[in-house]
């Protein structure tokens, strides 16, 4: 007899991955570099477990950021949405990764408590400068760099090091990075936590933060631009 | 007209992510060509990128909500014992392929099978029979292909198939594997004439089974 869990008719939003009606193009299926992971956490190995949280309870905090109005909420939601990835953990259907499952329950946790609170904000598909820059249309890289001919008049500085995993290990250069990060606006930072810090691919990220492609991409332009910039001051010269 | 380096500044982002369209694309390499400056300027990009790769953000979990979860955790996985991952996707899961690495297994598997069953067919003119050694290869072959191609795909899929779909799907694959192999080889079967002179029979024939397995995959994972 097959004894497929299903989650039909329970308020759990554990199996759902947002805005994917139909799961095809976005349920690709555990890749296979997730599934010891996954054995593991079924198995009940609470040091995987321990250390999966830890890895992964700062990004959920910050895609939570993304809707609700304060960091202390936002870590309220993280809590529950790793409650509710606990509860939905055996019943995983492996449609989709774990990690982007992971998120898809913390952004929509987000969304409806910011519903709830009349916060919600959605992030405008065609208005890329909703992300707290609108008084700022100008690209982040500025006008001063260029000449009026379109070619660099202040060109992108010779860097002492441009090897990732060096620059990772340079302690001044991974500040600066932080702080950047830190700094950037909300819709930018869960784009560079999900694209580039998680490695989610673009259709992951559109999904769960419901944000078009292209506006994605104008989110994860600006937000690299800015954090050349902070690598640039650790690396010029 | 071409692009200066101001107006490709804002499109470098999507050049890295393999978003820009073609007639976008040559015009920008062709300027990398030419521009050090923007060389660099997109290999520091790239540089950032790749630095924020696994970079953990804050804050941290403090450690009584750790606790907390944990307990829960365990509380959790005690009364809903962990579903065994059934076997081909188990050991498959160990054999570290890509998706499309395990389509290119199964597609040249197939192709094997395909070639087999012809040079069993060419060799076996009349007074060739079964259990002969071109016959076997041939019979093993085909077989190999099939069970391969339906374990790529549940690997593929990740399903857990109930015990006994499992098995009604591996016999149908044998059997379709078997009388693939044996129309090959014997002259009574109806099969024969068509596998034999015909190779867009034999493919035929394995895409059948194919898309037979493709589909029984699809019902399940619904």
């Amino acid at each position: 007899m097959a004894k497929r869990p299903t989650n039909r008719g329970q308020p759990d939003d554990a199996n759902v991955v947002p805005n994917s009606s139909g799961g095809t193009k976005s349920g690709r299926g555990l890749p296979a570099s997730e599934l010891p992971l996954l054995e593991r956490l079924l198995a009940g190995d609470e040091a995987t477990f321990r250390s999966f949280v830890e890895q992964h309870h700062g990004a959920m905090v910050q895609v939570a950021r993304l809707f609700v109005k304060s960091l202390a909420v936002a870590e309220e939601v993280a809590q529950e949405s790793w409650a509710a990835f606990v509860r939905g953990l055996p019943r995983f259907e492996r449609r989709s990764s774990l990690r982007t499952w992971l998120f898809g329950i913390v952004a929509n946790r987000a969304r409806s408590v910011a519903r709830r609170e009349g916060f919600y904000v959605a992030l405008a598909d065609d208005e890329p400068s909703a992300d707290a820059e609108a008084g700022n249309p100008a690209p982040s890289l500025g006008r001063l760099r260029f000449s009026s001919d379109g070619a660099w008049k202040e060109p992108p500085a010779s860097w002492r090091e441009e090897d990732p995993e060096r620059i990772a290990a340079n302690r001044e250069a991974m500040d600066r990075l932080r702080q950047a990060l830190d700094e950037l606006p909300p819709a930018q930072q869960a784009v560079i936590v999900l694209r580039d810090m998680q490695g989610l691919d673009t259709e992951e990220v559109c999904n769960i933060l419901g944000v078009s492609e292209t506006n994605f991409r104008v989110l994860l332009h600006r937000a690299r631009t800015k954090l050349r910039l902070a690598l640039e001051e650790a690396f010029k010269g | 007209m071409k692009a200066t380096c101001e107006q490709l500044s804002g499109r470098w982002t999507d050049y890295l992510e393999h978003a820009l369209p073609w007639r976008e694309r040559l015009p920008a390499l062709l300027h990398l060509v030419r521009c050090a400056d923007c060389r660099r300027y997109v290999r520091q990009l790239r540089a950032t990128a790749a630095t924020l790769r696994g970079l953990e953000f804050e804050p941290r979990p403090d450690a009584t909500s750790l606790d907390a979860l944990t307990s829960r955790y365990r509380e959790q996985l005690r009364y809903t014992p962990p579903q065994p991952i059934p076997w081909p996707a188990r050991v498959l899961a160990k054999v570290d392929l890509t998706l499309q690495g395990w389509r290119s297994v199964a597609v040249s598997l197939m192709l094997l099978g395909v070639v087999g069953a012809e040079l069993g067919a060419a060799e076996l003119r009349p007074g060739y029979g079964a259990g002969e050694p071109y016959c076997m290869v041939s019979q093993a072959v085909v077989l190999g292909a099939v069970l391969a191609t339906f374990a790529a795909l549940v690997a593929r899929a990740r399903v857990h198939l109930a015990h006994h779909t499992w098995g009604v799907v591996t016999l149908l694959g044998i059997v379709a594997g078997f009388s693939l192999a044996q129309g090959t080889c014997e002259e009574s079967v109806f099969l024969t004439h068509v596998l034999r002179y015909h190779i867009g029979g034999s493919i035929a024939l394995a895409l059948l089974a194919y898309l037979t397995l493709r589909w029984l995959l699809a019902q399940r994972a619904r």
